[in-house]
């Protein structure tokens, strides 16, 4: 049984994801428009949280919010299981879904996933993949991280699913029932610049958002002083690594935003948006230009030319230029 | 400013790393592009952060064999976890995965104690005991 589900290679795992499936049932729509209206941007910076041996940086929603968020707003009717007890039932209730024709998103852990090579193979619990067909033992599966779709045994993917240690994804899946043919995008798009805005910049908490933003670039100035040499420079490759590589690649989410902000202009003629789409892609060259000269910085090891007081204050700059951006974005009339 | 200089597209290529990229140009369009031509994205600081923790990783095995160090530090370190963590990922409680990853008592572990924190991590008894990194 293997339901015909178009494959397509996505940068960022939930949001292809997302954006498959309901391509499936007839909503044609793109990637960054699910990732858009699933308010999918954000900044975090949780020093107190380990991640990798260096601080968290994260710069999308909590897992599982954009699918949720996109499916809301376009009033489509989903099925969402979020965790089970038993493994045996929840492969019996995928095979049921596999059965209806109905293609399965589900939240794996990629340690078990076998056909990543071994660099990926991390204890990293929050990866998106869709199922869409089962023969003998060996499910069809949709990976929005490769070209090309994948094999994955049943014990495996058991494994994968019931996946231990932090966070786990207990089983979760989701799929899509029913969806509204012509949805408001209008008042769906609406909601989701403003859902962003109030998420950048009206949470008045020093972590997250752009005050995250600018408390990391205040930290930064002080990396040199307060850790040795190697912890310092090894912060700062974690940081860069998660701008680039964590997620979708290029300066951390926010060229496919803009590309969500042009598609939305585009759709409405709506002149506001075109600038703002072309902003955020100046913001997002930033980043790029950030990521790039800290690349340098590492390699030569040379404080003559950047070093962590400039490029905290590019930061700075950053946090300032998103703050204004996602403040005036917020006040977007559609 | 010169971007080729860290960026180095032939052996990115040849590991299959390409991913959607999506890009932005001066008119303010945005297009989908296969490849990593904009940043020293998985070139160079990816390239640091494995031989940062292949060095790191080497290390340790190091200590193991010089009998200062435990086989479960090595595996804990290979997973950038914290004791919580991997204590989760091997389903025992945290002050037993503390105690055993103590030399001294992890010379006296009975083999099918530490058959099974092999079993956990989905690996044989011998690849436990040898200490496979991301590197062999």
């Amino acid at each position: 049984m293997i339901i015909d589900y178009e494959h397509k290679h996505s940068g960022h795992c939930e949001s292809g994801a997302t954006a498959g499936l309901l391509k499936h049932n007839g909503l044609e729509i793109s990637e960054p428009m699910a990732f858009g209206i699933g308010s999918g941007l954000y900044f975090t910076y949780m020093p107190f949280i380990k991640a990798q041996d260096a601080p968290l940086f994260a710069f999308r929603i909590r897992p599982g919010m954009v699918f949720r968020n996109t499916t809301r707003r376009l009033n489509v009717k989903t099925g969402i299981f979020k965790k089970f007890s038993d493994p045996g039932k929840a492969m019996m209730l995928l095979d049921d879904n596999l059965e209806k024709k109905i293609p399965t998103g589900l939240q794996v852990g990629m340690y078990h996933l076998k056909y990543f090579p071994a660099g990926y193979q991390l204890p990293y619990n929050f990866h998106n993949i869709v199922v869409f067909g089962k023969e003998n033992d060996t499910y069809h599966i949709s990976e929005p991280n490769r070209e090309t779709t994948q094999l994955l045994t049943s014990e495996d993917l058991k494994k994968a699913r019931f996946a231990r240690g932090m966070f786990g994804p207990k089983g979760k899946m989701y799929y899509v029932l029913e969806v509204n043919q012509e949805p408001d995008y209008r008042k769906a798009i609406r909601e989701a610049i403003k859902n962003t805005s109030f998420k950048m910049t009206k949470q008045r908490f020093p972590f997250i958002g752009v005050y995250g933003i600018k408390k990391l670039s205040k930290d930064m100035k002080n990396w040199p002083k307060k850790y040795p040499d190697e912890k310092a420079m090894f912060y700062l490759l974690q940081f860069v690594r998660s701008i680039e590589e964590f997620g979708t690649g290029g300066a951390g989410y926010r060229y496919m935003y803009g590309a969500f902000l042009k598609e939305a202009a585009d759709l409405f003629k709506h002149d506001g948006l075109h600038s703002d789409a072309f902003r955020m892609g100046e913001i997002a060259d930033l980043w790029r230009d950030f990521s790039y000269r800290s690349a340098r910085f590492f390699k030569s090891r040379d404080d003559s030319g950047d070093n962590f007081l400039t490029l905290s204050d590019i930061l700075m700059e950053i946090g300032n230029s998103e703050e204004k951006f996602f403040k005036e974005i917020g006040k977007t009339r559609l | 400013m010169e971007r080729e200089e860290i960026y180095d597209k032939e052996k990115i290529e040849a590991d299959n790393l390409m991913e959607p990229i999506y890009r932005h140009d001066q008119n303010g369009n945005y297009s989908l592009g296969i490849g990593y031509d904009y940043l020293p994205k998985d070139d160079l600081m990816c390239h640091e952060f494995w031989k940062i923790t292949n060095e790191k990783l080497g290390r340790i095995r190091q200590e193991v064999r010089d009998g200062k160090s435990t086989p479960l530090l090595f595996f804990m370190e290979k997973y950038f976890l914290d004791p919580f963590a991997f204590s989760k990922f091997l389903g025992i409680s945290v002050l037993r995965l503390k105690r055993h990853m103590k030399p001294s008592v992890y010379a006296r572990l009975k083999p099918h104690v530490i058959q099974k924190y092999a079993d956990a991590l989905e690996i044989t008894l011998d690849e436990f005991i040898a200490m496979k990194g991301f590197d062999a």
